[in-house]
């Protein structure tokens, strides 16, 4: 059935809760053609990626701000360059933000880095901090994509120390039902987070 | 998880728990920083997109911060948003027939807004830049906005989180329309009462 529309003039209101199942490559497409919606939904959906990527880099949440800002900014700029064919949309974001955030590190006189300032490990290899790098971005990003039930059930159970029955209880739901998000989560975080590799 | 996964799904299942395993939490993107990055795209198409973007990126930060606050309250007396009531709108003659969103509200937060969670089914999908709103009604008339939602090629939309700093008791409805970019919207498409135990 085909929607018609009528002129009701401006629309004026408080609030929203934008929730599109657009790709993040295809949201990239419309933010190099201009579209402000799509970037706010690109941002959206990466803020905490971003952000999660220059605290890991940087170590300091204010230049981690700053270098999220320039990272959306180099996307606004550069986004008509994306070409779908190359790779996922999250993959290149994931590339924006990290040269984002080196150019950001440089910028510091007294910290001139050729490689992210990134030590998850004491004993990792620039190799493994990279990959490591990768693998939180895929998980957070990941995680943005999951409906919201899902992503607070794993997210209290994996982060906030509480285990399914505590969880179940804040929730107010059932035990069964925190298992059964739970599963649906993981199973679709783990698509989410091989789509991305791709 | 349960004990009847296939191996093939358990598998799965096994990744994705090693790598949130191996990731720590992700960080809480804060609402300055939401207000620098949308003022990068030069003008505003319209004057109140801004501002409604900042509100809803500033509500999906509330809904992200208190699953980080859980642990906080989970000790307490177990209590955390509950259900208020739970709304269906359902199709009119302007929208298939088997077109409804679940609406369901919360209780009221400390500000003294109502938060909202909606499921969408049997919607057509859009074309680009136009989406699908919520509103109050008065009369016939669309008076306050509550939220804006796409939909997938299948018509659903799953958890679209809405909000409303306002007394329900002084509307009639709720509906959902469809807007285009240049601000046109279409008839209303759903269309449910207004939550009584919410208005109350």
């Amino acid at each position: 059935m085909a929607i018609a529309l009528v002129s009701t003039g401006s629309i004026a209101g408080p609030s929203f809760g934008l929730e599109p199942r657009t790709s993040d490559g295809d949201l990239i497409v419309k933010v190099g053609r201009g579209d402000r919606i799509a970037f706010e939904e690109l941002y959206r959906r990466f803020a905490r990626p971003v952000l999660g990527l220059a605290l890991r880099m940087l170590g300091d949440h204010g230049r981690a701000e700053d270098a999220s800002q320039e990272t959306f900014a180099a996307v606004w700029r550069s986004a008509k360059s994306y070409r779908p064919e190359r790779g996922s949309g999250s993959a290149w974001l994931f590339a924006v933000a990290r040269h984002a955030i080196i150019d950001r590190a440089r910028q510091r006189v007294d910290q001139v880095v050729d490689e992210p300032i990134d030590e998850p490990s004491a004993e990792a290899g620039p190799a493994e901090v990279a990959e490591q790098a990768w693998l939180a971005w895929r998980v957070h990003a990941a995680l943005e994509r999951l409906p919201e039930r899902e992503r607070m059930v794993l997210e209290l159970a994996y982060w906030s120390g509480l285990s399914q029955s505590e969880v179940a209880s804040y929730l107010d739901v059932p035990l069964g039902t925190v298992k059964t998000r739970t599963r649906a989560g993981l199973a679709r975080l783990a698509t989410h987070l091989e789509e991305a590799r791709q | 998880v349960g004990t009847d996964v296939p191996q093939d799904e358990l598998e799965l299942l096994r990744q994705a728990d090693a790598a949130l395993r191996a990731t720590p939490a992700p960080p809480e993107a804060s609402e300055t920083l939401a207000k620098r990055v949308l003022t990068i795209p030069g003008h505003r198409r319209r004057g109140v997109d801004r501002r409604r973007a900042l509100a809803g990126l500033a509500i999906a930060a509330a809904i992200a911060g208190a699953a980080f606050g859980i642990g906080l309250w989970a000790g307490g007396d177990g209590g955390g948003p509950t259900f208020v009531e739970e709304v269906t709108l359902a199709a009119t003659a302007n929208a298939p027939e088997n077109a409804e969103m679940t609406l369901s509200v919360l209780e009221i937060d400390d500000a003294g807004n109502w938060r909202m969670s909606g499921d969408v089914t049997g919607l057509p999908p859009l074309a680009d830049e136009h989406y699908y709103e919520v509103w109050l009604t008065k009369g016939d008339t669309l008076a306050e906005l509550c939220g804006r939602f796409l939909v997938d090629e299948d018509g659903r939309a799953d958890n679209v989180w809405f909000t409303a700093p306002y007394k329900f008791s002084q509307f009639d409805r709720w509906v959902a329309v469809a807007v285009g970019p240049d601000g046109t919207t279409s008839d209303w498409l759903l269309d449910g009462p207004v939550t009584q135990r919410a208005a109350a």
